[in-house]
């Protein structure tokens, strides 16, 4: 499917700036007109032919730009429940990059460059929303000790408590990403996400923007939600106890229940750049800004600087031993 | 170019100031005026500086410190004795500070005054392991070394007396005639070594710090999921068991470091020095 603009023929996309659809060529707001095609691997704006890989469910057309969603790719059971439209344009996705690393000193030249970022390109990535209930029992002995000095005697005083606690919790919307091809770590660092402005599927969010289907599923990702929950549950039970100089756990059950699963489309921009035949990715939430990635450094870049340190330091060394020998 | 300028602002303001002073400091250099001291003290029983009784120098060994301490006493303005025993009897610190103070008190060495500015340098020889060195300073002298400049001397000397006594008493006139004849404010010298070590974990620092390139911490904490942003505690309870006191007495130490610093010498003049053993 495609959305085209009634006004112009264009492709219309979804714009975090306007949040709503837009013509890019004329401007138009709403103008969106829902196109499908029997053919689904050709491009529903000029024809050629597509080649999505396995994985994705919207891809831009090489040829004239426009965006192409794959329906059978986001129907029956890769049909998302959920998604947060980008809320961060291109635009603003690129000045958060700016500001992060234009301090770095060791970034190569052509990093923040516009040929460079302008490449950047908004992903909706596949996520399983898990809604788990914890109940976590624990028991404990623990100890208090204080003490105090009368004249040359010091005294010690321990006294033994029994520490008992039972905590019910729901944990909602626990966010897993669905995709092989996206770093887990990299994924949980972009969190959190607002679900406030969370919707129900459709479609039209999709257009303007790579679209990737889940290859993990949901059974299988369950574990690593759940592993998330015990976590978290392990620290808010460990926030509770506090005061005690020795803590000995007698009972540490923590019971996690999956109640709910949904499958969710999360967006994010992805910023790849190649330096010395290495690729360097970055990603900013789409929707909250926040950005994760490791930067590249130039080598020629840190022998200049590192020449320059401990050229003038030693420069000022030399300086300062002669000023010393003179006063 | 920019950014590096800009990156380096600070760095170039303090470099810049530094050369202001340097250039300063070279255009209000002035000569060193050579001191000249002259003897003020007739009262000191010997023209002997060098007293040999433990016999660990020849005799031209000995003429050849006798000279040099000639020359150095009248550079600095001090005198500079020297005295070799092995005497069981003075074994230990005190004893050697006591011997030490005496000699010099009894001599009325001082090169000003009796019991004026100078210094003696006695060492006991008892065998290797057991002998005993003692700094004995007045006057100037005593102004001048600090207790970490004494064990510094001390070690110095000591490290190579046993087997080259001439070699260690030419370092140890040196080392004084040095000391003394260098101003106390520029006793803070940077040696170059430093420079170049400081300059190299400074740079070090810096790349640590510039080279961190991982960008994205971890905003969640245990309660961004949780429903109504807590959780529930149905059961929450510290029950008290029991409770027991020890008591233990406390130990004091007695004692305390020893060596170095003033002291009053038995003949009622104020002395400074350290010992040490070799």
């Amino acid at each position: 499917m495609i959305f085209k603009c009634r006004n112009c023929g264009a492709n219309t996309v979804w714009s975090p700036e306007h949040d709503r659809m837009c013509c890019p060529h004329c401007d138009s707001l709403d103008s969106e007109e829902l196109i499908t095609n029997e053919n689904q691997y050709q491009c529903l704006s000029c024809g050629a032919p597509m080649e999505p890989k396995p994985y994705d469910s919207a891809i831009k057309c090489e040829h004239c730009g426009a965006y192409t969603i794959f329906d059978e790719r986001i129907s029956g059971k890769y049909e998302p429940h959920l998604v947060i439209p980008f809320k961060v344009s291109k635009q603003k996705a690129k000045e958060i990059i700016r500001e992060q690393f234009e301090k770095k000193i060791f970034l190569p030249s052509g990093f923040l460059k516009e040929a460079s970022l302008d490449k950047m390109e908004g992903d909706y990535i596949p996520f399983f929303l898990f809604d788990i209930h914890c109940h976590y029992r624990y028991s404990a002995r623990a100890k208090k000790v204080r003490s105090w000095t009368v004249g040359d005697t010091q005294y010690t005083e321990t006294s033994i408590y029994q520490i008992y606690r039972t905590m019910d919790a729901d944990f909602n919307r626990v966010p897993t990403d669905a995709s092989q091809t996206m770093p887990d770590n990299e994924m949980d660092l972009l969190e959190p996400f607002d679900y406030s402005a969370m919707y129900p599927f459709q479609p039209k969010f999709m257009s303007g923007f790579r679209g990737e289907l889940y290859s993990i599923d949901g059974p299988t990702l369950e574990p690593r939600a759940k592993a998330k929950v015990r976590k978290d549950a392990v620290t808010l039970m460990q926030q509770t106890i506090s005061g005690y100089s020795s803590v000995v756990p007698e009972c540490d059950d923590c019971q996690c229940q999956t109640q709910n699963e949904n499958y969710a489309l999360l967006p994010v921009w992805n910023y790849t750049y190649t330096y010395r035949g290495k690729q360097y990715q970055f990603r900013v939430n789409g929707e909250t800004g926040k950005m994760v990635g490791k930067a590249p450094m130039s080598i020629g870049k840190i022998i200049g600087c590192s020449a320059t340190v401990f050229g003038l330091i030693t420069a000022m060394g030399y300086m300062m031993q002669t000023i010393m020998g003179v006063f | 170019m920019k950014k590096y300028l800009k990156h380096f602002a600070v760095l170039f303001i303090l470099f810049a100031i530094v050369l202001a002073v340097f250039i300063a400091a070279l255009i209000m250099k002035k000569p060193k005026e050579e001191k000249v001291y002259t003897r003020t003290n007739t009262q000191c029983k010997t023209e002997e500086r060098v007293f040999d009784y433990a016999d660990v120098l020849t005799d031209a060994e000995e003429d050849a410190l006798r000279q040099m301490i000639a020359e150095k006493q009248d550079e600095i303005g001090c005198d500079i004795v020297l005295v070799t025993i092995s005497d069981p009897d003075y074994a230990g610190d005190n004893a050697m500070m006591n011997y030490a103070d005496d000699f010099y008190d009894e001599n009325m060495f001082g090169y000003d005054e009796p019991w004026g500015d100078g210094a003696l340098y006695l060492d006991n020889f008892l065998g290797i392991g057991n002998s005993y060195s003692w700094f004995s300073t007045s006057g100037r002298v005593e102004n001048r070394y600090s207790s970490s400049m004494i064990y510094d001397l001390i070690d110095d000397i000591c490290y190579n007396v046993n087997r080259d006594p001439f070699g260690s008493y030419q370092l140890y006139i040196n080392s004084l005639a040095k000391t003394m004849s260098s101003d106390s404010s520029l006793d803070v010298e940077i040696p170059t070594f430093a420079i170049w070590g400081v300059a190299a974990l400074i740079t070090l620092i810096y790349i640590l710090v510039c080279i961190n390139r991982n960008v994205g911490k971890k905003t969640t904490d245990a309660n961004t999921y949780v429903a109504g942003g807590h959780a529930q505690f149905p059961d929450r309870r510290d029950v008290f068991i029991s409770k027991h006191t020890t008591s233990r007495k406390i130990q004091t130490s007695s004692g305390g470091g020893g060596g170095g610093g003033h002291h009053i010498s038995s003949g009622g003049h104020s002395h400074g020095g350290g010992g040490g053993r070799h």
